[in-house]
């Protein structure tokens, strides 16, 4: 018993956190059909920078996240504006190398300003320790990664599916000739879209640090991992990402515990199996 | 001699009706134009008799003999060739090999990594023969996005008539053909081979008339009626059909 | 008037390639052989491009030709590595012997994991490629009884080839046993390439729907190309085991796989010389640059890579084939 609230408490923490990175990657190649095999990087970029923040500069974690989050939103819409807009339309294959280009360069900048081993962060006092719900005690750091889940995938559905925004992008993932043709400015759209999810995949590196740890090589070790969740849930839909970030997450966490020398097989015969069952994704639709 | 017959063919795309009880015949030898406004559903009707699209419901023959089981490039190898609407060909290949490719299909050739010479040499005046055909002698070492539109489009009908089909469908053969170009492109259509059975689509009425011996009118995914091109030219319903909804096509429906 | 100029054309396509058979083949060997005379000290590292350059080549032909863009192409590769280096230690040490088993064990896993891969496109596609190199890494990693695992499978000694030709510690046999698998396996690529089968390999990478239309059963025929990939790549792997007396985990890996790709894009994908080309200018670039950082490198691939994309679609190759189109039309226009 002890056991599976454990697998289910880790698991569904460890899907959080790929849900609130890969997130911003399942709208933008909904909405531009564009892979961004750096998006991980964003994540990266967010982890280095609160830690540096909070190092050099001496803020707190939160101001450390806020402020991150924020530049890494900010840096990431002139790389969409002039780098990443130049393939829109290319073959998977020119996309998949831009940015592929892109994590090189990456990690060769993180490992000149950080150096090779692990980066820190310090996460704040108030959620170190362990809570009691009921009969069992969990770490207190999981469940707030929980919520912190919960919230961003409130506030994403309330965007997408309240607000005019969310219709406007809605529209452009349908049909972008069709929403340009009736004045949505997809342009500006691309670029909100793409800054949101390379801010939520700061979050996510930033809250995720404790898992998955930040060091220079992070957007390679874990591109896989990001595409995997896109790929499995289907691009563009919000419920399929936190679906397979989920399944992901638990099938790789219940391995670790019951099996572990099989945990990274039993993630990619995961992936294997639905993308072999259903090519375009659990909530994709087909083409 | 080749019958190629339609069944009541229907296609819904979720609840939208693209193709709704489709029926008709072409037999060899036929000439039939098949109009109808933007929308109307004459390229998925294509769609569905290549293979492209499944249809919801009906059936699909040729010779008697069932298709709408089999695959696209089943249904291609049992005779049924199509061009498209806007030029699919083989853009970074020269005009040679665009043939080339579609004559080793026919010949069942395309799997072969030693091609022995005598086979070659008959690929070759395949090529020729086709290109002589249609002008395109000259082009035969250019690549294909260095070749003018009109061009291009001959090229499309090309790839389709190397496959020595039984049936062709034309889609829209001269669109985004300058009036004067697209002459050429008639000239070739008139000139196939009798005993080939063609349904064309096409938008200006003046090739239409005369081209076609029998006329299918589409509207909203159903056929509105069949008949010779005088028949139809007097149709109440075909003129309010384009009078009242495109104006965009009038300028081909009145001069 | 018109016919002479269509006959002239097509047989001046032919026969560019026909006047001096097996050029590219000999301008390979003298090349290769030059680079002994001229590099007598680092044979280990030529024999290392040589066979990186043949799986480069096999990665050409699926991705290059026929437009399969994987990303886990060294998942073949590591099978011949692990399955040549298996058949050494256990069965019979005969290096061609083992070079032919390593080959085939390359595309009988490409066939069985094309025949599920194949069925998917786009992004899917390129996201199964990488879950299988990555299924069996991990399976080579945890079977370490077998693979020896994280150490590598060490201890592969193959016999003198032909019996005559003994691996020596200069790596003399070793440079120029590659160099003829890979003379040979570029003549063989070649061939495929000009063939009836490459042509229509090119039109599927170009226009999918159309060859569907023309009759052409796509899914098939990329499975044979894609099986022929994974026999070349299986070669490399073969190779590297019988040279390298070791199977690293690494032969298997996501850098593996990426690093080629790289190699092929730089060089240029569209034609076969590129990959050569490709390999060479990255693994010596590589070797030198990782000399003085490894972590420096890696702006360099970057930017390279990026650089290939945006600036120069058909890679370093394109550099020297627009130049020769551009003077093949001006000569063709003065005569």
């Amino acid at each position: 018993m002890n056991l599976l609230i454990s697998i289910l408490v880790d698991g569904v923490s460890y899907g959080m956190i790929l849900f609130i990175i890969s997130i911003g990657l399942s709208i933008t190649m909904g909405l531009m059909r564009v892979v961004n095999m750096a998006h991980g990087g964003f994540a990266m970029l967010g982890g280095f920078f609160a830690a540096a923040i909070m190092a050099w500069l001496g803020l707190s974690f939160a101001a450390g996240l806020a402020i991150a989050t924020v530049v890494v939103a900010l840096v990431s819409v002139p790389i969409e504006r002039y780098l990443m807009r130049l393939v829109y339309g290319r073959h998977v294959l020119d996309q998949a190398l831009l940015s592929i280009g892109m994590i090189y360069i990456i990690i060769a900048a993180a490992n000149l300003l950080f150096g090779s081993s692990i980066t820190t962060l310090q996460i704040p006092h108030a959620l170190t320790g362990w809570v009691t719900i009921g009969d069992h005690t969990m770490p207190k750091y999981r469940i707030f990664i929980i919520v912190a889940g919960l919230v961003v995938l409130g506030l994403l559905w309330f965007a997408i599916e309240r607000t005019s925004f969310g219709i406007r992008v809605r529209a452009a993932v349908d049909n972008s000739a069709i929403a340009q043709s009736v004045g949505i400015n997809t342009s500006l759209l691309y670029s909100v879209a793409f800054g949101i999810g390379a801010g939520l995949a700061a979050l996510g590196g930033i809250i995720g640090a404790q898992i998955m740890p930040m060091e220079s090589t992070y957007a390679l070790k874990y591109l896989v991992l990001v595409l995997a969740v896109v790929t499995v849930g289907g691009m563009g839909t919000v419920t399929g990402s936190f679906v397979a970030a989920l399944l992901l997450g638990l099938v790789n966490t219940a391995a670790i515990y019951l099996v572990p020398s099989l945990a990274s097989v039993a993630f990619y015969i995961a992936m294997f199996l639905v993308l072999t069952l259903r090519p375009q994704g659990l909530f994709g639709r087909s083409a | 001699m080749a019958e190629l017959r339609i069944d009541g063919i229907c296609k819904n795309f979720g609840g939208l009706v693209v193709a709704s009880d489709v029926t008709f015949t072409l037999s060899a030898g036929d000439r039939t134009a098949l109009i109808g406004p933007n929308g109307a559903g004459k390229t998925t009707l294509v769609n569905l008799i290549t293979g492209a699209l499944k249809p919801s419901s009906g059936t699909i023959s040729l010779d008697g003999k069932p298709l709408t089981r089999l695959s696209q490039p089943a249904r291609a190898q049992a005779g049924i060739a199509r061009t498209f609407q806007v030029s699919r060909l083989f853009r970074d290949q020269t005009v040679g090999d665009n043939l080339r490719i579609a004559i080793h299909q026919q010949r069942r050739q395309s799997l072969r990594v030693v091609q022995p010479r005598a086979d070659a040499d008959a690929v070759e005046a395949q090529v020729e023969r086709i290109l002589t055909a249609l002008r395109l002698q000259h082009a035969v070492g250019r690549e294909v996005r260095h070749l003018p539109y009109g061009e291009q489009r001959l090229l499309e009908i090309a790839l389709a008539l190397a496959l020595e089909p039984r049936v062709l469908l034309l889609d829209e053969p001269a669109a985004g053909v300058p009036r004067g170009e697209s002459e050429a492109i008639m000239e070739v259509v008139a000139a196939l081979p009798a005993d080939l059975a063609v349904l064309l689509i096409e938008h200006d009425m003046d090739l239409v008339f005369r081209f076609a011996r029998k006329i299918i009118v589409l509207a909203s995914g159903a056929v509105l009626t069949v008949g010779t091109p005088e028949a139809v030219a007097a149709d109440g319903r075909v003129k309010q059909l384009y009078f009242g909804r495109e104006h965009d096509e009038h300028r081909h429906v009145v001069h | 008037m018109a016919e002479v100029t269509l006959r002239r054309a097509a047989e001046a396509t032919r026969a560019g390639r026909r006047t001096v058979p097996f050029l590219p083949e000999i301008i390979l060997a003298v090349v290769g052989v030059a680079a002994f005379f001229l590099f007598p000290d680092d044979l280990a590292f030529l024999a290392q491009i040589v066979i990186t350059a043949l799986f480069v080549l096999s990665l050409s032909l699926v991705l290059g030709q026929a437009g399969i863009p994987t990303i886990g192409h060294a998942a073949y590769m590591g099978t011949g590595a692990y399955v040549a280096g298996l058949f050494a230690i256990h069965f019979n040490q005969d290096p061609l012997l083992g070079l032919l088993i390593g080959g085939l064990a390359g595309a009988a896993m490409a066939a069985i994991t094309g025949a599920l891969l194949l069925r998917t496109q786009h992004l899917t596609f390129v996201m199964l490629t990488i879950a299988v190199a990555q299924i069996l890494y991990e399976i080579a990693n945890q079977a370490s009884g077998i693979t020896g695992g994280d150490n590598g499978l060490s201890g592969v000694a193959v016999n003198p080839i032909f019996g005559v030709f003994q691996f020596d510690l200069y790596s003399h046999t070793a440079y120029f046993y590659s160099l003829v698998v890979l003379v040979i396996s570029y003549f063989l690529i070649r061939q495929v390439v000009e063939s009836p089968f490459g042509l229509t390999s090119r039109g599927i990478h170009s226009d999918r729907e159309r060859m569907l239309a023309l009759g052409c059963n796509v899914y098939r025929h990329l499975l044979i190309v894609f099986t022929i990939g994974g026999l070349f790549a299986g070669f490399a792997g073969a190779l590297s085991a019988q040279v390298a007396q070791v199977v690293g985990l690494s032969s298997l890996s996501f850098s593996t796989s990426g690093d080629a790709l790289v190699m092929l894009i730089v060089g240029g994908s569209a034609r076969l010389p590129g990959a050569l080309i490709g390999t060479v200018v990255f693994m010596v670039i590589q070797h030198v640059a990782s000399n003085v950082n490894p972590y420096h490198w890696l702006f360099i691939i970057g930017g390279l890579l990026i650089i290939a994309v945006l600036v120069l679609p058909g890679g370093l190759i394109s550099l020297v084939d627009k130049p020769a189109a551009w003077l093949r039309q001006r000569r063709a226009a003065r005569g």
